[in-house]
């Protein structure tokens, strides 16, 4: 091979992450990020002002009420609005870029009804009502359902379109099954229906630390998944003759999904609209490199998440509505301006 | 048979549902030359390449790359050795053609070691050969068909392999882009010693361009070797069932056929 290193090679913006818009639009959506970060622990239904937010979080006086409020109620609110929205855009991300499917979606491909489903078993047989003990039950059902699409998909010859109707199909069942079980029990539906609508105010710090090696597994290999990724988004044969072992990376990449929307499921409900809209929002400013996808869809996510968190404590919403409600009602609208400005890219 | 060649193939077979493909062929690719592989539709000239690039699982035999079975050596480090260029690769939108070559760099990266200026070096090198380093900030869609295959080719190229397979590279390309395709892979194979093996479907321009010809009927290798001796009027009638006569070019003096 000669190896005549061209000496003139022009500046390559497009490869070093530090010298292209990509960095300086990541760096202020982090920033974003941060302030309504700081909005979420200030607002709600008791006012607190930002000194008691500096305080609660340098130097933390347990009895006061303000800062009780802040450290024990608002901090692992916002904690868990961040992890799922990060894990749920990160989920998208990894599965439109799998199934080079621009719907593609864990809530529309089954994933989320079935760790729903788990839960619900869990809640009814088991008579669990802590999200924390809902991790494994949550995964199981992600993983039964993922391989239900999966096979009903058409398995490893899976063309798009079937496996969005092997999704709508394994989600109506998982759904049916999940309301039939819970006619059944009410003392079920109790804890059900809080749990369902998809929200942060029931989330502590126990049920975070618990969760949390769940979502940070699922990150690493997303990050480490970006760029086999990148080939794979070539077509199959183009990424196996770049060395990838597709298989192999699709099982990886399908288990992180299933991590990521199931612990997601077991703190904060089925959240819908996040997995699919957010890739597409961040897909606006990382152009079709998945490295930075990973990194934008996790940060939009969490903005998503932490402003339909904020936007359910509005009066206007009776001060206290679900996240999973308000994240679909910002979602879907905004779904439809996205597809409307220039069509959902393809893929 | 003398194991001089890097890339070979033993008793190959490869069956489809319904179908056998290839059927027992052996067949070696030689080093350092232009090979090409011709034949009637679905005598499995595709499904031969994909075999030799371990694209395609196969019944039974073996590709032997460097010594060892293809199919059970490491995937990476088969693909620093040896690219393929694959019939209608896709490509999401917007995938700048720098961004493209710079993904023929996979093999040599890993998520730790992400770039190199070796990886850069070789993007460049590779966007210079196929003259498309002007174009490098364009998105592929918005390039003409002949331009978009040099982008392909240059994100092979960049993976800096000995050994080059393509399947089919002038598909959809007009005349003067097939010409201008192909004489730009045999300057890289007389430049820089690649060994270059690719499906062609036109005889006229294999014959031109190969220094070495395959002719694959039924799955089988029917005759293989330099196009004088492969372009024949006997060839193409029991190959093709093509009634020909084969003159000499005028101007390059390869075989050239004449359909009667």
């Amino acid at each position: 091979m000669d190896t005549d290193m061209g000496s003139n090679s022009p500046s390559v913006p497009s490869e070093r992450p530090g010298t292209d818009p990509r960095g300086l639009w990541f760096c202020l959506s982090v920033l974003g990020l941060v302030i309504l970060a700081g909005l979420s622990l200030r607002f709600g239904l008791r006012p607190t002002g930002w000194d008691q937010i500096l305080a609660a979080l340098t130097d933390y006086d347990r009895m006061n009420p303000d800062q009780i409020v802040i450290r024990a109620i608002r901090l692992p609110r916002l904690a868990g609005a961040i992890l799922a929205g990060a894990s749920l855009g990160v989920a998208g991300a990894l599965m439109q870029g799998m199934t080079r499917n621009p719907l593609a979606d864990p809530g529309l491909f089954g994933v989320n009804a079935g760790a729903a489903l788990g839960v619900v078993v869990c809640i009814m047989f088991l008579g669990q009502t802590d999200p924390a003990s809902f991790i494994w039950v949550a995964l199981g059902g992600a993983l039964v359902a993922s391989l239900l699409v999966f096979l009903l998909g058409g398995g490893g010859q899976a063309n798009p379109a079937r496996l969005v109707l092997a999704g709508a199909a394994v989600s109506a069942l998982f759904l049916a099954l999940s309301r039939t079980a819970l006619i059944v029990s009410h003392q079920a539906l109790e804890v059900y229906r809080f749990w369902v609508l998809g929200g942060f105010n029931g989330v502590d710090f126990a049920t975070i630390n618990t969760l949390l090696p769940f979502f940070a597994v699922g990150f690493v290999i997303a990050i480490f998944a970006a760029i086999t990724l990148n080939a794979l988004m070539l077509g199959e044969d183009t990424a196996r003759s770049l060395g990838v072992r597709v298989g192999s990376a699709q099982l990886v990449i399908g288990l992180a999904i299933v991590i990521l929307c199931g612990a997601t499921v077991a703190m904060a409900g089925p959240i819908a609209f996040v997995g699919l809209i957010v890739p597409h929002l961040a897909r606006w400013r990382a152009g079709p490199d998945m490295r930075w996808m990973m990194l934008y869809s996790a940060s939009f996510g969490a903005i998503l998440m932490i402003s339909a968190d904020l936007a359910g404590r509005l009066p206007l919403f009776g001060g206290n509505m679900q996240a999973g409600v308000m994240s679909a009602m910002i979602g879907g609208p905004a779904l439809i301006w996205l597809v409307r400005r220039n069509g959902v890219s393809k893929l | 048979m003398s194991q001089t060649a890097r890339l070979s193939a033993r008793d190959l077979a490869v069956s489809f549902p319904g179908m056998q493909v290839l059927k027992g062929l052996t067949l070696e690719i030689p080093d350092t030359k232009m090979t090409v592989i011709i034949g009637p539709n679905a005598c499995g000239k595709s499904t031969l390449l994909r075999s030799l690039a371990r694209l395609q699982t196969i019944g039974a035999g073996t590709v032997v790359l460097d010594g060892k079975a293809i199919h059970k050596e490491n995937s990476r480090s088969v693909a620093r050795r040896l690219a393929i260029l694959p019939q209608m690769p896709t490509a999401p939108e917007g995938l700048l053609v720098r961004d493209l070559v710079t993904r023929g760099r996979t093999p040599h990266q890993s998520a730790l070691r992400q770039w190199s200026k070796k990886d850069a070096a070789a993007v460049s090198q590779a966007l210079e050969l196929t003259g498309m380093t002007d174009n490098a900030h364009r998105p592929l869609e918005t390039l003409s068909g002949g331009q978009r295959q040099r982008a392909w080719l240059a994100m092979a190229l960049a993976q800096q392999t000995d050994i080059l397979l393509l399947d089919e590279p002038t598909t959809y390309l007009d005349l003067p882009h097939q010409i201008e395709l192909l004489n730009l892979v045999q300057r890289l194979n007389r430049d820089t010693g690649r060994t270059v093996a690719m499906v062609l479907h036109d005889i006229n321009l294999a014959a031109r361009f190969a220094d070495h010809i395959v002719a694959l009927k039924d799955g089988q290798v029917h005759l293989q070797g330099p196009p004088d001796q492969v372009i024949t009027e006997s060839t193409m009638q029991g190959v093709f069932g093509l009634a020909c006569t084969v003159i000499s070019d005028p101007v390059h003096a390869n075989p050239h056929v004449i359909p009667a």
